[in-house]
């Protein structure tokens, strides 16, 4: 079910009901309803993949314990990659399996052979490329001694199949949510109300933003070739607010929700297009998956470490894994690429770390000229990016990009959706005066302190969710 | 715990309360399907797509059977022969006996030709009356929520629709000169060419009307319609279903009757070449003979 469905607004209250009135009484049994709850929502998007879950989750408590229990490290070793084979096992097969095979015979037909390797008719299990992830972190945090594994299992199964993130994130580590299953939850007043306050403005950015965004965005790139190098950059654009208010919406909702259960769950999405140069992007976009690639996959190669090769190297691996990750696709592969090249001068002019611990405009209310400029390039470095990712294939994407750079940029664009974009430009300034917060409206309390005036506020914001919905989106990186 | 249920319950009553207020305000012009959902279970359908639901007015039915009809078509997108359609007609029907049931049938309501449904998928899936069970309701605030906006009751977007009570989807106001139909004509031509160079009739569309039928059967009498359309979109539609005829004959056999409208297709005129003009629905009903 769908976060922003009428399934779900019912779903919510009843779990939410049973959780802290039947279940609080005893930990193993409010952890087991977790697992029950969330398996029934897995299971309203297809029942036939919790059979996965449920097998990973086995593989992973077992090899976990196993790993703890062992100290020979070739055996300790030898569990880990079967974990991590298992995982990426499942995700070879069902996301990238086809890929591979269309990409070995489009290869051999190079050579005017044509291979018959049948592809298979698989559907590709929601939410699997993010609960492989979350689970992989776990044994190779036990591996690395980082993290007792659990003999908990009702604990570990909740951890894996927690519903508000099971589907699209946020990647959580074992370290941070694990240990949160393991103690009592105690209802908090302050955490619910800011639970349900995220809850709705996440709503806002995927149902406001994004699907109206959408609307545009899948008329000028499904008929591309119709429109002029303007019209293009603005479908490019939009499609950049489209993806960051659909998934850092879900994530809103997600952590929004975990904390009506007295989770907290790590900020997915910083405000990204506020960053002054990609270095710092990519510190701020979908910061669940960038970290755990960097824990797991950059700083085991080397990360910045060693020679200007290695540093070139682990970079370009980096982003075309988490290319590839995004989908099997050539596409997305290039998307990766791109970012590499973008990321790679700052890395070796050693220019990438210089906005690590302030905001924009910190302590003013605008920026200045130079950081203007700066967010500027890099939005536009990224949205010229976005097109690889949301084209249909590279020649798609190559013609968009041919038509932008050419003379036909400058004519008036031939689709002008007025009203999203006021809706995107409203929505671009609460989020910068909300920028210094988990999310945009987070101190909305101190703005407004009389409740009237914030509860006036909240029903404007459901008023523009029920009157500006777009037609229903599903989120984009459900299809990851 | 208790003051956040407290607040949080009061709110949403204010929510709901607000909601419910404005859903009575919904009508005709909220959306083109709305009106339908809110209609108490029904004895007499009239069944089939957008030429159905344009072109059949049930209020001359009703003054020749002396019994109220209800509209029950939308379009080729959301009512198609098939498994959606057909679920959602026992829904809507009343299982009262002695009913009279219209269908109209084409090749292009058993038929598929998007890429989905190659590959087993139906357009209609993801539509409003895919596993809808509030067919019922007034007002239906299932579908108000799920399916339309605050500003589709209050502001509603286009103001050329209206649906009545009853079903017919009444389209005016709008340009019926000969230049406008010609545009319009040509862009639905446009159209339906490019569904026909992936269209094919469906067997399983067609069992499923068959079962439409035994269904209704049950309950009274089923007549088959095939509507008239203008002779280029005609012409589209014999070249891309050759076998239409053919395929449908159990169907026939299993009805009370058919009547191919197709014969007055260069009779008639339509607003795009496919739905008939308001002025002439009345028309057709006294040019075709009723006893059929």
């Amino acid at each position: 079910m769908l976060f922003n469905s009428i399934e779900y607004a019912f779903f919510l209250p009843i779990v939410f009901c049973l959780y802290w009135f039947v279940t609080n009484k005893n930990l193993s049994l409010q952890n087991a309803f977790i697992v029950g709850a969330s398996y029934f929502f897995y299971g309203m998007w297809d029942w036939r993949f919790l059979s996965l879950i449920v097998f990973s989750t086995m593989v992973d408590y077992t090899i976990g314990n196993l790993l703890h229990h062992y100290k020979n490290n070739n055996i300790r070793k030898a569990l880990l990659w079967v974990s991590i084979l298992v995982n990426l096992g499942f995700l070879g097969v069902f996301k990238y399996y086809n890929f591979f095979v269309d990409s070995f015979v489009d290869a051999f037909s190079l050579f005017g052979t044509k291979p018959n390797v049948s592809t298979l008719k698989i559907l590709l299990p929601v939410g699997i490329s993010f609960y492989t992830f979350q689970t992989l972190s776990y044994t190779i945090d036990v591996y690395r001694n980082k993290l007792t594994p659990t003999k908990n299992f009702i604990a570990f199964a909740a951890f894996v199949s927690f519903f508000p993130q099971l589907v699209a994130g946020p990647i959580e580590r074992a370290t941070n949510l694990l240990p949160q299953f393991l103690k009592s939850r105690k209802f908090e007043h302050a955490q619910a109300v800011d639970g349900l306050r995220q809850i709705l403005w996440g709503l806002v950015k995927k149902v406001v933003v994004a699907d109206n965004c959408a609307h545009y965005v899948n008329i000028i790139f499904n008929n591309s070739a119709d429109y002029n190098g303007s019209t293009l950059l603005l479908g490019a654009i939009l499609f950049g607010f489209q993806i960051y208010c659909d998934f850092s919406g879900y994530s809103d909702i997600a952590i929004g929700t975990a904390r009506l259960f007295g989770f907290k769950l790590m900020q997915n999405f910083a405000f990204p297009y506020f960053s002054r140069d990609i270095a710092e992007f990519w510190r701020r976009w979908h910061i669940s998956l960038s970290t755990w690639f960097r824990d797991y996959l950059y700083i085991p190669l080397g990360g910045s470490r060693g020679s200007n090769f290695l540093k070139v190297r682990n970079v370009f691996i980096i982003f075309l894994v988490s290319g590839f990750w995004h989908g099997a696709n050539w596409t997305f592969i290039v998307w990766g690429f791109l970012n590499a090249l973008y990321f790679l001068p700052l890395l070796l002019l050693q220019k990438n770390r210089t906005n690590v611990s302030t905001v924009v405009a910190q302590n003013n209310w605008l920026p200045t000229g130079k950081e203007a400029i700066q967010m500027i390039i890099t939005f536009s470095l990224v949205s010229l990016a976005w097109v690889y990712f949301r084209a249909e294939n590279l020649l798609h994407a190559n013609d968009i990009l041919a038509e932008i750079g050419s003379a036909s940029l400058f004519s008036i664009p031939q689709v002008l959706p007025r009203l999203v974009l006021v809706i995107v430009i409203v929505f671009v300034l609460i989020e910068w005066f909300g920028r210094r917060n988990q999310y945009a409206i987070e101190s909305i309390e101190q703005v407004l302190k009389a409740r009237p005036l914030r509860w006036a506020f909240y029903f404007l914001l459901i008023f523009f969710i029920q009157s500006l919905a777009g037609n229903q989106q599903e989120f984009i990186y459900f299809q990851f | 715990m208790k003051p956040f249920l407290s607040k949080a319950i009061f709110f949403a009553l204010i929510l709901s309360a607000i909601f419910m207020f404005l859903g009575r305000f919904a009508n005709g012009k909220t959306d083109a399907f709305y009106l339908r959902f809110t209609t108490p279970k029904q004895k007499n359908l009239i069944l089939g797509t957008s030429k159905a639901a344009q072109g059949i007015q049930p209020a001359i039915l009703q003054n020749y059977f002396e019994e109220p009809f209800s509209n029950y078509a939308f379009n080729l997108n959301h009512s198609p022969w098939g498994e959606v359609y057909y679920k959602s007609i026992q829904k809507k029907h009343s299982k009262q006996n002695n009913g009279v049931h219209i269908l109209a049938i084409d090749g292009w309501s058993l038929s598929n030709w998007q890429i989905g449904e190659l590959s087993g998928a139906n357009r209609e899936d993801e539509g409003p009356l895919s596993g809808f069970h509030f067919v019922d309701q007034h007002p239906n605030y299932y579908y108000l929520l799920q399916y339309t906006t605050f500003l589709d009751i209050l502001n509603p977007p286009r103001h050329n629709i209206n649906l009545h009570e009853d079903g017919w989807l009444e389209i005016y106001d709008i340009p019926l000169d000969s230049v406008s139909v010609t545009q319009r004509t040509t862009k639905k031509v446009s159209t339906y060419s490019g569904m026909a160079n992936t269209a094919t009739l469906s067997t399983s569309r067609s069992l499923f009307l068959l079962k439409t039928i035994n269904y209704l059967k049950q309950y009274g009498e089923v007549f088959l319609v095939r509507l008239p359309v203008s002779e280029q979109l005609y012409s589209i539609e014999q070249e891309s279903f050759p076998e239409f005829e053919s395929m449908i004959q159990s169907s026939i056999q299993a009805s009370d009757g058919y009547l191919d409208l197709s014969k007055m297709n260069s009779e008639l005129n339509y607003s795009d070449g496919n739905h008939l003009t308001p002025s002439l629905v009345y028309l057709s009903h006294k040019k075709s003979p009723i006893g059929f």
